[in-house]
């Protein structure tokens, strides 16, 4: 018996690591095929590679015309980073209005709100394309920008539910001491606010990152292209792909998902969990 | 207190980033609004001086080998036609169609559109230009086949021009037709020609080689076979073959296995001649099998032996070839503004020889005879004898508008599975084509 219980920490972390192995397995696959020569890539199912060859980075971020890799990062990045600040500056203003300020019709805002993430983005797609057309916006950034500056309905309840959750007397010991609403938000619930503020941060991250439809619609200057539609210039399904510089360029557009990810991810535990969210 | 300065410094740090992008934003959208192609065709076309200026989208799909090779073709076509500038915008195959749609919804679709087999989906939905009256005029089909046309035609209106073709065949490895001593057949060979070649090189060689795979299987062998003794795989909704077409068909595969001129079935299921790296031609083993023209580079790739391409066997009625297929269109969008400046690079892409140079057979075998002809002499030993096939085909293929069989993928398997009955002997040759028959009738009741 005391044998017994003596193995058992062991055997539960053995279990956990061969399962977190197995879903790790993809990822390991990913990275194994960007060394390996292309003929290896669907041949040989062994991971280590017979020959280590880092032409598969060469050709992915030298192999187009007129353009480096390099450059979908930074347009990416670009967007990431605009995205993220006007996501968490117009959805915690939002919320903050709706967990806080009493005004006329608030239940009914609140409600048409909640009503537009329940609307799916197809329904959507051709009318918007159409008015940001008409605004001789498409081939611009500006379709993947300005609107993160008008919250986004899944954010804003995230912290509304968030927000409710800060003790109301708070706010009136900082109204005493002679907060205006504004004041308020910016010195204490802000602040308080900051793991769901977190959590917006890094979803709103993750998601323009890997955005892929949204980003392929709007934009058709090979300048303007982002990683998710770079890494497709090297896929057709149709006739012949270069899956080496696929996965090249994959494993190196994982690399900021992973730093946001691991950076963050103290606040977003946190965030998620005093949310009620599950993940 | 600790708290607030963190959050101040977090705050205030996103702000400047935030600003510093913003900045770089602008930067960049100047410095790419000033190296765009408007600018730069701006300076070209001042110093031409031509009457207009007109600026065309084109969209395609692919791979970098395909984009670079596209952009070329275009940079040549600008330079002979200062004035007019060609935007590409492309992309992998994943979301094209999605984007494209979108941009017709909207009524933003570029100007020339590189399609697939869909070309009539998008026809119907009048997103294409009828290229009817350029035809003969500014684009020059003389030298395309006249099923390559048809094939881009609804309604007596012409969608689009084909810029690579394919065709079935029969791939031989030559060295062993060598080996045994038979001579490589011409496109002349009947029936009756093959029975023999494919004996004596079974004979000559001996045990463990093969005159050929059993074809019995293949839908595009078979087709072949039915339209050589004036019949027909399919047409308008119903077949036009009957039982004893069907019977006659697996005898002649049955008799050449039992003589063992041709793979037993053990061997072949172990061996598809599908899979470039089991093929047994590949290893020498096995002389003719079926395959699309355009995997020739792949399989001689693999091996040292010699391969080459021959059309099906000639029946009763003479040649059952099906003419070669378009893969790829390019078509116009209907709401185009400069219409004969379209049909001018379209005619460039399929007809220019510099351009058939540069692009050579990345979107297939370029369909114009003239085009084939003057690469096949700068090309390599194997894209030579794809140039010189599809010609061939051309040629000798009997002019009829070939139809696929509707639920094509379905009808393959109920081949697959009635030659394997056969050959494996679980199903007399009659039982099983009596059930291929009634099988046959539900896929077509099913597709229509």
């Amino acid at each position: 018996m005391p044998h017994l219980s003596r193995i058992k920490p062991y055997a539960l972390h053995l279990l956990i690591t061969g399962v977190g192995i197995l879903m790790l397995y993809p990822v390991l696959w990913m990275i194994a095929s960007s060394f390996k020569p292309t003929t290896e890539i669907f041949t040989q199912s062994g991971l280590w590679p017979s020959r280590f060859t880092l032409e598969h980075y060469h050709n992915g971020w030298f192999g187009l015309r007129n353009i480096e890799f390099g450059r979908f990062f930074v347009n990416s990045f670009f967007l990431c980073v605009i995205a993220v600040g006007g996501t968490v500056i117009s959805s915690s203003m939002a919320a903050f209005a709706f967990a806080r300020i009493e005004f006329p019709l608030r239940r009914f805002w609140f409600a048409l709100m909640l009503g537009t993430f329940m609307l799916p983005g197809h329904v959507t797609l051709i009318p918007q394309y159409t008015i940001f057309h008409e605004m001789g916006w498409v081939d611009t950034f500006l379709p993947l920008t300005v609107p993160k500056f008008f919250a986004d309905a899944f954010y804003v309840f995230l912290m509304v539910q968030f927000i409710r959750g800060i003790p109301r007397e708070l706010d009136e010991s900082a109204a005493i001491d002679g907060c205006g609403w504004f004041k308020l938000y910016i010195r204490i619930i802000l602040p308080l606010a900051l793991p769901a503020i977190m959590t917006t941060a890094i979803f709103t991250f993750m998601a323009t990152w890997d955005d892929f439809f949204g980003q392929l619609i709007y934009l058709s200057d090979i300048k303007k292209f982002t990683v998710p539609l770079g890494l497709r210039l090297f896929l057709d399904s149709t006739g012949n792909s270069n899956w080496g510089a696929v996965f090249a360029m994959s494993v190196l557009s994982v690399i900021p998902s992973f730093i946001v990810y691991f950076a963050g991810q103290k606040y977003f535990t946190e965030g998620i969990a005093t949310t009620g969210l599950k993940g | 207190m600790n708290t607030r300065k963190i959050v101040s410094l977090t705050m205030l740090s996103s702000f400047l980033v935030l600003a510093a992008c913003g900045g770089n934003g602008n930067d960049n959208s100047n410095s790419g609004a000033s190296a765009s192609p408007s600018a730069g065709a701006s300076s070209s076309a001042s110093a031409s001086q031509p009457a207009k200026k007109v600026e065309l989208r084109m969209a395609w799909w692919g791979s970098e080998e395909r984009h670079e090779k596209t952009l070329k073709a275009i940079e040549l076509f600008e330079q002979n036609n200062p004035g007019i500038t060609i935007t590409g915008e492309y992309s992998g195959f994943d979301g094209y169609f999605d984007k494209l749609n979108t941009q017709i919804a909207a009524g933003n679709a570029p100007d020339l559109i590189q399609m697939g087999g869909n070309i009539k989906e998008y026809a119907g939905k009048n997103s294409l230009l009828d290229l009817k009256p350029y035809i003969g005029q500014t684009i020059n089909l003389d030298d395309f086949t006249p099923s390559l046309v048809r094939e881009a035609t609804v309604d007596d209106k012409v969608y689009g021009v084909t810029l690579g073709v394919s065709s079935s065949a029969l791939l031989y490895n030559a060295s062993m037709f060598n080996k045994a001593g038979v001579a490589v057949p011409t496109e002349k060979w009947t029936y009756d020609d093959f029975k023999t070649i494919v004996q004596q090189i079974a004979d000559k060689l001996g045990d463990g080689y093969y005159g050929s795979y059993d074809l019995s299987s293949d839908s595009a062998t078979l087709a072949s076979y039915l339209g050589s003794v004036g019949k027909e795989l399919y047409r308008d909704g119903a077949i036009h073959f009957d039982k004893q077409d069907m019977v006659n068909w697996f005898t002649l595969w049955s008799d050449l296995r039992k003589s063992g001129a041709v793979v037993p079935a053990e061997t072949q299921v172990a061996n598809p001649p599908t899979a470039v790296d089991k093929s047994l031609i590949v290893q020498g083993k096995v002389a003719i099998q079926s395959a699309s023209a355009s995997q020739i580079s792949g399989f001689q790739a693999l091996t040292q032996d010699q391969l080459g391409l021959i059309t099906f066997p000639n029946g009763t009625a003479g040649s059952g070839m099906v003419p070669p297929i378009s893969g790829q269109f390019i078509t116009a969008y209907s709401g185009t503004k400069h219409s004969e400046e379209v049909a001018k690079f379209m005619d460039f892409l399929v007809n220019d020889p510099e351009a058939g140079a540069i692009l050579g057979s990345t979107r297939g075998v370029p369909p114009s005879a003239k085009i084939r002809d003057s690469l096949a002499a700068s090309t390599t030993a194997t894209d030579k004898v794809l140039y010189d096939y599809i010609s061939l085909v051309s040629e000798v293929a009997p002019d009829v508008d070939y139809q696929q069989f509707p639920v094509d993928t379905e009808f393959t398997k109920l081949l697959q599975l009635t030659s394997e009955k056969i050959s494996f002997d679980v199903a007399s040759i009659d039982s099983a084509v009596d059930e291929f028959m009634s099988e046959v009738n539900k896929l077509l009741a099913k597709a229509q």
